[in-house]
Formats: C-alpha cells, sequence, structure tokens
C-alpha cells in the first residue's frame, strides 16, 4: 500500500506540473496572440495617421516609428483612451496591463500606472534586440494595493528590418492559480480515498485468495506423524495452488504407503523372529514336564536346532539389509568366476526343488567372470533362485543361462512358476512388497529390493518379463570390458 | 475339556497338542482361521486357542466372528504381536485373554484353567461334589479324603461330571467334550470308562444311568 501511495503520489505531483504548465502556456499564448493583435492594432491606425499626414503634406520620414516622438504621443492616446479598439478587456487575461516602450527602451505609455514597471531592464531589452521574445513571471507592487504575480510578454515590434518599438503584456494568474488549487485539492481528496480503497480491496482479495492456503495450512497442522493418510482439502482455482495441495497430498500418499510398509515390515520381522523362539521354548518347556524316551529327546534337540538355524538366516538377512542400506558401504570387488559360484547355489536348493518336482539347471559359460563381491552375488542368485522355487507349482523347471548382450553379460534367471501380474510387475522390486500377502516366507518382500540393491553396488542392473500363468525370466546385466 | 488349537505353524501347534493331551485335554486342531472358524461354528468346545497371524482368515476376524453367531466359548489369543495396539484390537475382538509368543507353557496352562473355572466353583483349583474331591493343580482326584487310582480318561471323565454336577450329560456332549470325538460313537468306550470308574468309588450309587438320555452325578446321594 505504501508502494501505491508513493506511486499516486509522485504521479500526481506529474499531473499537477503538466496541468499548470499547460494553463501558463494557454496564458503564453494568448499574450502573444493578444500582443500580435495590438501591434497590428498599433501598426495599423499608426499607417492611417501617416497617410494623413501624407496627404497633408509632411515628410515621409517624419512617419516613422522609430525615436520618434509623434509615436509617442499616438502611443499615448491609443492606450489610454481607445480601451475598446485595444481590447483590453479579455477574459482570459485578468488584469491585463499593456505597456509601450520605445526602441531605446524607454517607457512610452501604460495602461495602468504601476510603479516600478515603466522601465525595462537592460537583459530583457538586449533579449528583444536579438529578435526573441521574452516570457517572464515578475511580482509586482502597484500602489496601494496586495502584489500581484504577473505573467509578462515583452515583444517587439518591427520596422523595415529594425526594431521599431516594444509591446509589453502583463497579465495576473488568478486563472492559472484557481484551476492550480482546484486540481491540488481535488488530488488530496483522490489520492488518500484511492489509496483506502485499494487497500481495503486488496485485503478482501488477499483474504479470498489466501483462505484456501489458510484452510491448506490448519490441515497440515493439525496432521500427527502417526496419521499420514489424511489428506489437505483441494481448490478447485485451477491454478498453482491446487497443484501444490494435489502435489502434498501424493507426497503424503507415499509417505503414508513407505510408514504402512515399514510398520507391515517390522511385524513381519518380528513373526519371523519369535516364530522359531516360540517352537524352541514351548518343545522344551513341554519336553521337561516328564521323563521322556531318548528317542523323544533326540527329536527335540533335532528340531531345536533347526529352529536356531532358522533363526540364524533371518538373522543375517537382516543385518545384510542393514549393511546394503548404507549408501557409503565400500565393498571389495574381485575378479569372480560366477559358473562355479552359480553351482554353488543351485547346489543348496537342490533338495528343495526336488520336493517340488522341479528341476533347477545352470548352463553359464566358464569364462564368464565379472569384477564382484562374491558373499553378496551368492546372496543374490540364491534370493532368485529360492523365489523361482517358491513361486512356481509342482513340476516345472528352472533354468539359470548367461551370455552377451549390448556389451553386458547378462544371466537369465528363467522359470516356469506362475508368473506375475501388469498391475504387480512395476512394484515387485520394491521394499517389502509381497504379491501375496498371506505368505510368510524367510524374505518378507525384501528378496528382489535386496537383488536391485546388489546389482547397483555392481554398477549394473536387473529387468524382468513375466507372463501370468507362464513363469517369469529375470535379467541380471553386469558391466563387461 | 475340548481344547481348539488353531495355529498355522506346525511345530508349534504339534507341541501344544501334545501339552495339554498330556496334561489330559482333549486336543482337535485347525492350520488356518477358515477351518479354525468352521470347526467351532459346528462343533462344541470348552475352550479355543487362536493364534492371530494366519492365512486365508486372521485369527482377529475368526474371533469376530464367532461372537457375532453367539458363541460364548472362552477364546485365548496366541500371537508374535505383542504391541498395545494389538493387545487391545484383540481383546476388543471378542478374546478372554491374549498370550504372546514365545510363551512358558506352565503359564498357558493356567490361563486355560483360570478360563474354564466355573462361577460355582468355591475354590480356583479344586473342585468339590458330596464327598469327592479334585486339586486341579496335582491332577489327584480323591473320595473322603482317600485319593483315587484312575486312568487318564477316568480323571477327565470324572473332572467334567465335577464341572457340571447334577445336569444329565448325553453320550454325545461326553464324547464331545471328554474324548476329541466330534460323532455319536459307535463304540462303547464311553460305557466301558465309566463302568471301571464307578467301579473305583466307594460310593458309586452317585453317579446315575439315565435310560435313554444319559448320566447325572449327584451333588446329594
Amino acid at each position: 500500500m505504501a508502494i501505491l501511495f508513493v506511486t499516486l503520489s509522485l504521479f500526481s505531483i506529474l499531473i499537477f506540473n503538466v496541468y499548470v504548465n499547460l494553463l501558463m502556456e494557454q496564458v503564453d499564448n494568448q499574450l502573444l496572440y493578444k500582443a500580435e493583435a495590438i501591434a497590428d492594432s498599433i501598426n495599423t491606425y499608426w499607417e492611417a495617421e501617416r497617410l494623413e499626414a501624407i496627404k497633408d503634406g509632411s515628410p515621409y520620414q517624419v512617419y516613422t516609428i522609430r525615436n520618434n516622438e509623434n509615436f509617442v504621443r499616438f502611443t499615448e492616446k491609443w492606450v489610454v483612451k481607445r480601451p475598446e479598439q485595444a481590447q483590453l478587456r479579455d477574459p482570459h487575461l485578468p488584469n491585463l496591463l499593456i505597456q509601450i516602450f520605445d526602441a531605446k527602451g524607454r517607457h512610452i505609455a501604460s495602461s495602468k500606472a504601476y510603479a516600478g514597471l515603466m522601465r525595462l531592464p537592460p537583459t530583457t531589452r538586449a533579449s528583444i534586440d536579438r529578435g526573441n521574445w521574452f516570457y517572464n513571471t515578475a511580482l509586482l507592487k502597484p500602489d496601494h494595493q496586495p502584489s500581484l504575480r504577473m505573467r509578462q510578454l515583452t515583444v517587439g515590434v518591427e520596422e523595415q528590418n529594425h526594431l521599431g518599438y516594444i509591446v509589453q503584456i502583463s497579465c495576473t494568474l488568478d486563472r492559472v492559480q484557481f484551476e492550480a488549487k482546484n486540481l491540488q485539492w481535488l488530488l488530496l481528496l483522490f489520492i488518500p480515498t484511492i489509496v483506502l480503497l485499494t487497500g481495503i480491496m486488496g485485503a478482501f482479495l488477499a483474504g479470498r485468495t489466501l483462505k484456501p492456503v489458510r484452510s491448506m495450512t490448519e490441515t497440515i497442522q493439525a496432521m500427527d506423524p502417526g496419521n499420514l493418510s489424511t489428506h489437505i482439502p483441494v481448490p478447485t482455482t485451477h491454478d498453482e495452488l491446487q497443484h501444490l495441495a494435489e502435489t502434498f497430498n501424493k507426497l503424503l500418499a507415499e509417505a503414508s504407503h513407505a510408514f504402512i510398509a515399514q510398520t507391515q515390515f517390522i511385524s513381519d520381522a518380528s513373526h519371523e523372529l519369535r516364530t522359531p523362539l516360540t517352537i524352541i521354548k514351548g518343545e522344551l518347556d513341554v519336553l521337561l514336564k516328564k521323563r521322556r524316551s531318548i528317542n523323544e529327546y533326540q527329536l527335540a534337540i533335532t528340531s531345536t536346532l533347526e529352529e536356531i538355524d532358522t533363526l540364524g538366516h533371518i538373522i543375517e538377512s537382516l543385518l545384510l539389509l542393514a549393511r546394503l542400506d548404507n549408501t557409503h558401504i565400500e565393498i571389495k570387488m574381485i575378479p569372480t568366476s560366477l559358473a562355479p559360484l552359480v553351482d554353488r547355489v543351485i547346489k543348496r536348493f537342490e533338495r528343495v526343488a526336488d520336493q517340488k518336482q522341479l528341476t533347477l539347471t545352470s548352463t553359464i559359460q566358464t569364462n564368464s567372470i565379472i569384477e564382484g563381491e562374491p558373499t553378496y552375488l551368492e546372496r543374490l542368485f540364491s534370493n532368485l533362485v529360492d523365489n523361482a522355487i517358491k513361486y512356481s507349482n509342482h513340476e516345472g523347471n528352472i533354468h539359470i543361462t548367461s551370455g552377451y548382450y549390448k556389451g553386458t553379460l547378462r544371466v537369465s534367471i528363467q522359470d516356469s512358476g506362475i508368473g506375475i501380474s501388469d498391475k504387480n510387475i512395476s512394484r515387485i522390486f520394491d521394499r517389502f512388497f509381497q504379491a501375496d500377502s498371506s505368505r510368510h516366507g524367510m524374505g518378507f518382500g525384501l528378496g528382489l529390493s535386496m537383488c536391485k540393491r546388489i546389482m547397483e553396488l555392481h554398477h549394473g542392473k536387473i529387468t524382468v518379463n513375466s507372463n501370468l500363468g507362464k513363469g517369469s525370466t529375470f535379467y541380471l546385466d553386469f558391466p563387461f570390458d | 475339556m475340548h481344547i481348539l488349537v488353531v495355529e498355522d505353524e506346525q511345530k508349534i501347534s504339534r507341541f501344544i497338542s501334545r501339552g495339554l493331551k498330556e496334561a489330559g485335554y482333549a486336543v482337535t486342531t485347525a492350520f488356518d482361521g477358515e477351518e479354525g472358524l468352521f470347526l467351532a461354528t459346528t462343533h462344541t468346545f470348552d475352550l479355543v486357542l487362536l493364534d492371530v497371524m494366519m492365512p486365508k482368515i486372521d485369527g482377529v476376524d475368526v474371533c469376530k466372528n464367532l461372537r457375532k453367531i453367539g458363541k460364548s466359548v472362552p477364546i485365548i489369543m496366541l500371537t508374535a504381536k505383542d504391541s498395545i495396539n494389538d493387545r487391545v484390537l484383540g481383546l476388543d475382538s471378542g478374546a478372554n485373554d491374549y498370550l504372546t509368543k514365545p510363551f512358558a507353557f506352565e503359564e498357558l496352562l493356567a490361563r486355560i484353567r483360570s478360563q474354564l473355572r466355573t462361577p460355582a466353583q468355591a475354590s480356583p483349583n479344586h473342585l468339590q461334589v458330596g464327598t469327592l474331591h479334585i486339586d486341579l493343580l496335582r491332577h489327584v482326584a480323591m473320595e473322603n479324603e482317600v485319593i483315587l487310582n484312575l486312568s487318564s480318561k477316568e480323571f477327565s471323565v470324572l473332572e467334567y461330571f465335577m464341572r457340571k454336577p447334577d445336569e444329565v450329560l448325553t453320550r454325545t456332549e461326553l464324547a464331545e467334550h471328554v474324548w476329541d470325538m466330534h460323532f455319536e460313537p459307535d463304540t462303547n468306550v464311553i460305557d466301558v470308562t465309566l463302568t471301571h470308574l464307578r467301579k473305583k468309588l466307594c460310593s458309586p450309587a452317585c453317579f446315575e444311568t439315565i435310560r435313554g438320555r444319559g448320566y447325572r452325578l449327584r451333588s446329594k446321594c
């Protein structure tokens, strides 16, 4: 609002000045017009007198204006005695004062007697000599009257290429002052009113615009981290605010999903860890309740060992996950031959695959050597084979092959399992994603995201191709020199 | 007393089953929520042990459904989920008790005893009907302060009768609650057991046979 006020003030000052200048210009033009009219009138009458004089027989020279006594007399007469012809009264020029000076600058006649006026300042006289009109504003103090501000025009009238006489015409600036004052008052009234109105309007509009922002802010403040499923109201204004609200809601939804997924993970992880513990504790509790046979003790001990192994695997997975999550880890890469590594993995899963009557084979070229971390690579292949087995029904096959593809070493793991739907295929590498949420496997949704992370660490990538009901193929692309 | 164990993890189901049977209970097992709900609605049990995280239908939903159809059987939830929210959710869905895994088996037995206690019982772990007395904790039955030498099933039968004194108990009911059977038995194992039990008592007259209907233990005879 301050800016508006300043701007309007500057603007109004400008307008004011321009207007006053315009009015002054008008006055000046009127003065010039009047001066010319007077000169014309004087010249006409003088000419008439001259012709009369010639008729009477006076010599021609006597009737030049320049330094002519006759002219002086004539002018006096003209100025004082012929106000109507001189058209002295002019509505545009209040308090009109006409003064005539001779070519030397000596006062000849005045329409009114104002003291201090009856001489022409030498500088003015000099300007006229050079052919200029001379405008100026003078403060005059006539006798027994308050001082007047007058606008003067001093014009030299030519006679035969010489300066004949000088007409000085003045008027007061009453009208200009009057008009100027009117404008001044108008502006003084105008500006504060405008500023006030604009202020009110502005505040109102801003309030209107900011209302959705305010409501958004309130909603956000009321939100607590545990309840990210709320969303902020979206204004239907088709502008940046709407876009902001929509973007924010999207962010909230993602954060909410991530939070839910993480909570789900913790719940799953604790279940996976507690189950083996429950088994161990329960079996041993019941075992000790009474005397048992040696065989029963042996069975219980064997079972306990199995569960301890399971616990170990789960803990190892969790630790590996924590390590992989640490983005600053430096892994030592060494030249690793994939063929024996994959063989080891296959051996480990042979029995499980057999139980489901799945054939598990690999044909990796013996010279497939990449820069890698063997432990992580084994984990990578284990996860993929484990998944392939888990998601295959009875009687199928799982095959691992290698080849060169666009400058990379590509290892493919193909299964004939249940496949992945189009809906899910973009999400399977997400943390904690499980296609079938009732399966409690050791991966609990982490296996593939682990694979993706391991591939990233090896500067490679993992992709998948799948047909629902037919099977899936995972492609691992390793950089190869 | 007949307990239904609904638990998807086989090893857990097995040791619970074994432990309960050895403690004198009749046990039936179910391996997922769907099966558990089906059995609980179609048969009568004295108590249900319900795991929460199960495939098909989870424990909380099974519990809600059982309560909705009016089954008031005591339910104890067993689960690895131990947060306050989970406990509250479980109890509010209608469970009588909530036990987190891993648990001590003794605690499970005590909580089961607690849920099976009838208001009529004078003291928490003792049953007394006439001259007959059972110490539930020490698993000892006595008549006139004399310890009775009973087989496991005889003890269970006596216990069941003593929990419902002066009530006519049908053979079917006995089959369902004392033996883990869900049908009218063709074998006369019930009759045989009762005969043996009566033989071991001083005053067998308290055990009445009501032809065509069942049996009754009189508190005053």
